[in-house]
């Protein structure tokens, strides 16, 4: 089994990047997901890409 | 006899949930049956003359899920062998970003189309608005033409992951010492990829284009939870053509028919895909 590079690689380093960025990008629906189960149901409709203003639990409590 | 005992539980299983059913709907698909009524009127060949003289949907479905499949397949493939083949190099955060690209696998998908469709509808626009780009302001799920991609993002996002992991165990099984000597040889990074690599993972690639046509040949829960097969038929994949024929215009004897018609063809498909892959696996 090979292990993790402990020497500094540029075009890998560039490489695990652009991966991190993808992975990122794989990952917003989650975002998603997350920010709107804390936000009202009025700041949903109005802006449902930002983070939320204020947390509201009470979402997961009537749930 | 000891095979009998052995095999038996199964082929009992497989008769009752498999092969009965099968046959039923051989049977109802020469009929015209409601799906509640006891009558069942035999027909004979008319389901079939009209799936294929009268009904322009269905045909109309059957070439969305053929580009579907097509797209589907082509870009889940390569966008899970690019992930394995990057994620078999030493990586910091390789098992992380594994575990990531898993992930949206894990979920039914029914409740990804639902949160797709929130992001669509909603999300986009709100982005569209924060940045202006016109890339988010499309109608996503509103045209014909971009409710096709946005079930092929959300399919690719899906199930690109899954391949990925059939490919990094197929990677690992490469031994290092041919791709050593195929680099001693004078072989830069790409050609050992195209003439070492690749040969030796062609076992997983067939495994995962069967694994791709299947799903995408089957399109159904993404579908019905992203567009329901609109706007006006336009994105209605043939599970949901047969779906909506049985169980909303309840007419279980065309919809056995198309179901039929649907299961040649696919198995026709799937046939010829594995017997042309298997002639380009290599033994070691």
């Amino acid at each position: 089994m090979e292990t993790t590079a402990k020497k500094f690689n540029f075009p890998l380093l560039l490489i695990e990047v652009i991966v991190i960025l993808l992975g990122l990008l794989f990952l917003v629906p989650f975002y998603f997901l997350l920010a709107n189960s804390v936000k009202s149901y009025s700041e949903i409709l109005s802006d449902s890409a930002a983070l939320p203003s204020a947390l509201q639990w009470s979402n997961y409590a009537e749930a | 006899m000891q095979q009998f005992i052995f095999v038996g539980p199964t082929s009992l299983f497989f008769f009752i949930i498999v092969l009965i059913p099968f046959f039923l709907g051989l049977y109802y698909s020469f009929t015209s049956w409601n799906g509640i009524s006891r009558h069942v009127e035999w027909t004979g060949l008319r389901n079939y003359l009209h799936i294929f003289t009268k009904d322009p949907s269905f045909l109309n479905s059957f070439w969305f899920t053929a580009k579907f499949t097509f797209f589907g397949l082509v870009l889940t493939n390569l966008l899970g062998f690019a992930l394995a083949y990057v994620l078999t190099r030493k990586l910091f955060t390789r098992n992380v970003l594994r575990t990531v690209f898993f992930v949206p696998h894990v979920i039914g998908g029914l409740l990804l189309g639902f949160i797709w469709q929130f992001i669509f509808v909603r999300g986009f626009s709100s982005i569209g608005q924060a940045t202006g780009w016109s890339f988010f302001n499309l109608p996503w799920l509103g045209t014909g033409g971009t409710a096709f991609w946005a079930i092929v993002i959300v399919f690719v996002w899906q199930n690109a992951g899954y391949l990925m992991v059939i490919y990094i165990s197929a990677i690992n099984n490469v031994p290092q010492s041919l791709i050593e000597a195929s680099k001693v040889d004078g072989a830069g990074r790409f050609q050992a990829l195209r003439h070492v690599t690749l040969p030796l993972v062609m076992p997983a690639v067939t495994v995962c284009l069967f694994l791709s046509i299947s799903w995408s040949f089957k399109l159904f829960d993404l579908n019905l939870s992203l567009t329901k097969g609109g706007p006006f038929k336009a994105t209605e994949s043939v599970a949901l053509n047969i779906y909506n024929e049985a169980y909303t215009i309840s007419r279980f004897g065309m919809g056995s028919a198309k179901a039929m018609v649907f299961f040649v063809i696919v198995a026709l498909i799937s046939l010829l895909q594995v017997r042309a892959t298997k002639k380009r696996e290599v033994e070691l």
